[in-house]
């Protein structure tokens, strides 16, 4: 009985004094975060203070180097997995800057992943219901299943294909990068519509949402808010300090 | 030889074994109206060289080239296009794809030749080449000649590294580097490869799979 329940407080995400680099360039600085299932977690900061350079960490971007630290999912070292190998323990990354990839279809990209995520051989007749009710979800044209992947897509189409990625891969940790950077309020609900979708099917989804923006925190409730600085989370506290940092900025959050 | 208004197609594909040298002839006659396409593609030989080439000898006659070139390895895939616009209003269209990979070297050799008995006449030229790693190679040699003041030519080339980026977010959706590098190389030649008839295109996709393997590091 105990052991269970050691498992069960154990946080889903444990960062610990977590410092990366890239190339010679030292981003992070002793980062600590944990993440426990089911709940939300608010990350804002001013622009170049290492968001994006954890989320793409704890994706596992080659583009970075960690020196000191680690990051602990689900019980297992994060930081030896390549990947493929995070992405099918469940964890998902919605990209700040989604990637193009001309001549790849987005129906047979999609049922790839899907396979892959569900452990088992999906045809295309029977991927093909599942697609369309998720593209609903995220408010996607039919029509998108046959293009490339975000190839020559718009700003906020391609911010609702990594939505819709997320809404086939059905992940257990959710990191999205500014997911509402340059979307207008109808889209910025819909993305955040079919984030509490998720999370309401799968209640023990943890939500890492990086912003800029009160807006969006007011669609998806985060549990925690952290702020960071200089490649440091700084601050940390509950949602009342969304409003904190409205008002006076990030330097006076504290 | 394309008579008046015809329509010729002549596609190949060829995967040679690695000690084959692969040097080939292929030249077509295209009279008025007519529509000659080759759609080449190469994968295997120690080397190859082949440029099919249309002479548009009748008015608004037509040529196409649709090749793309595959070197894995010590292998010189030398493909390109010749056209030779000798009539008035004939167009013609050059597309080449080539993939380099493990040290492979690819090259684009191609000729348009506008005569000067060739009034309004258009051509359009575009390579793409996609070079896989370090040892890997690419290079265009392009040749226009233009005799004619109405002529219209238009010449595009680009070239792509595969990069980490785009391999690190497909990976990061479950997918083995591996898979991902053949996703954007099937990508790269897709819009020749969806002009191949479903077989042709279902084994080179399959080729360029095989060939990943163990390959991306
Ligand atoms: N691939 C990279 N190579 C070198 N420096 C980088 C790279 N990515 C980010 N940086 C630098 O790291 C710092 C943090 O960037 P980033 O994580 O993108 O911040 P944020 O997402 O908070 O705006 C910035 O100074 C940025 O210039
Ligand atoms: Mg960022």
């Amino acid at each position: 009985m105990l052991k269970k329940a050691s498992i069960i407080l154990a946080p889903m995400l444990e960062i610990t004094n977590l410092s990366v680099k890239s190339e010679d360039k030292l981003i992070l600085s002793s980062v600590n975060l944990k993440v426990e299932s089911g709940t939300v977690h608010a990350l804002m900061g001013p622009n170049g203070s290492g968001k994006s350079t954890l989320a793409q960490t704890l994706a596992g971007s080659p583009a970075f180097t960690v020196t000191a630290g680690s990051i602990v999912f689900k019980g297992e070292d994060l930081l030896i997995k390549s990947p493929e190998q995070r992405a099918n323990l469940g964890i998902f990354l919605s990209f700040q800057h989604p990637l193009e990839i001309p001549g790849l279809n987005v129906a047979s990209f999609l049922r790839m992943i899907y396979n892959r995520r569900v452990g088992q051989n999906t045809l295309p007749v029977k991927f093909k219901p599942i697609l369309e009710e998720k593209m609903t979800l995220a408010h996607m044209a039919p029509e998108f299943a046959q293009r490339y992947l975000n190839d020559g897509f718009s700003g906020g189409e391609k911010k609702r294909m990594e939505i819709l990625q997320m809404l086939v891969l059905e992940p257990d940790l959710v990191i999205l990068d500014e997911v509402d950077s340059g979307l207008d309020v109808d889209a910025l609900k819909d993305i955040a519509k079919a984030v509490m979708y998720l999370k309401e099917k799968k209640p023990q989804t943890a939500i890492l949402l990086i912003t800029h923006y009160a807006r969006i925190l007011n669609l998806i409730k985060p549990d925690l808010v952290h702020i960071m600085q200089k490649g440091a989370i700084t601050t940390s506290g509950d949602s009342s300090l969304v409003h904190t940092i409205e008002t006076s900025g990030f330097n006076n959050g504290k | 030889m394309v008579k008046q208004g015809a329509r010729v197609r002549y596609t190949t594909i060829q995967n040679w074994s690695g000690d084959v040298y692969n040097l080939v002839t292929k030249r077509a006659r295209v009279e008025k109206d007519g529509i000659m396409e080759w759609l080449d593609g190469n994968l295997g030989s120690k080397a190859t060289m082949k440029y099919p080439s249309c002479y548009l000898v009748g008015e608004r006659a037509y040529g196409e080239v649709l090749s793309i070139a595959y070197a894995d390895g010590a292998r010189h895939q030398d493909a390109g296009a010749k056209m030779i616009h000798i009539a008035p209003n004939t167009t013609s269209k050059i597309i080449s794809k080539s993939v380099s990979i493990r040290g492979g070297r690819t090259s684009y050799r191609g000729l348009v030749h506008i005569l000067p008995s060739a009034t309004n006449a258009r051509a359009k030229v575009e390579c793409d080449a996609l070079i896989l790693d370090s040892k890997s190679a690419s290079d265009t040699f392009p040749v226009m000649r233009i005799n004619e003041s109405s002529a219209q030519v238009e010449h595009e080339a680009t070239v792509s590294k595969l990069g980490e980026e785009k391999l690190f977010y497909l990976t990061s959706r479950g997918i083995t580097k591996e898979e991902a590098a053949g996703l954007i190389i099937n990508g790269f030649i897709e819009p020749i490869v969806k002009e191949l008839p479903l077989e042709y295109a279902v084994e080179l996709n399959r080729l360029i799979e095989l060939s990943m393997e163990g390959s991306v590091g």
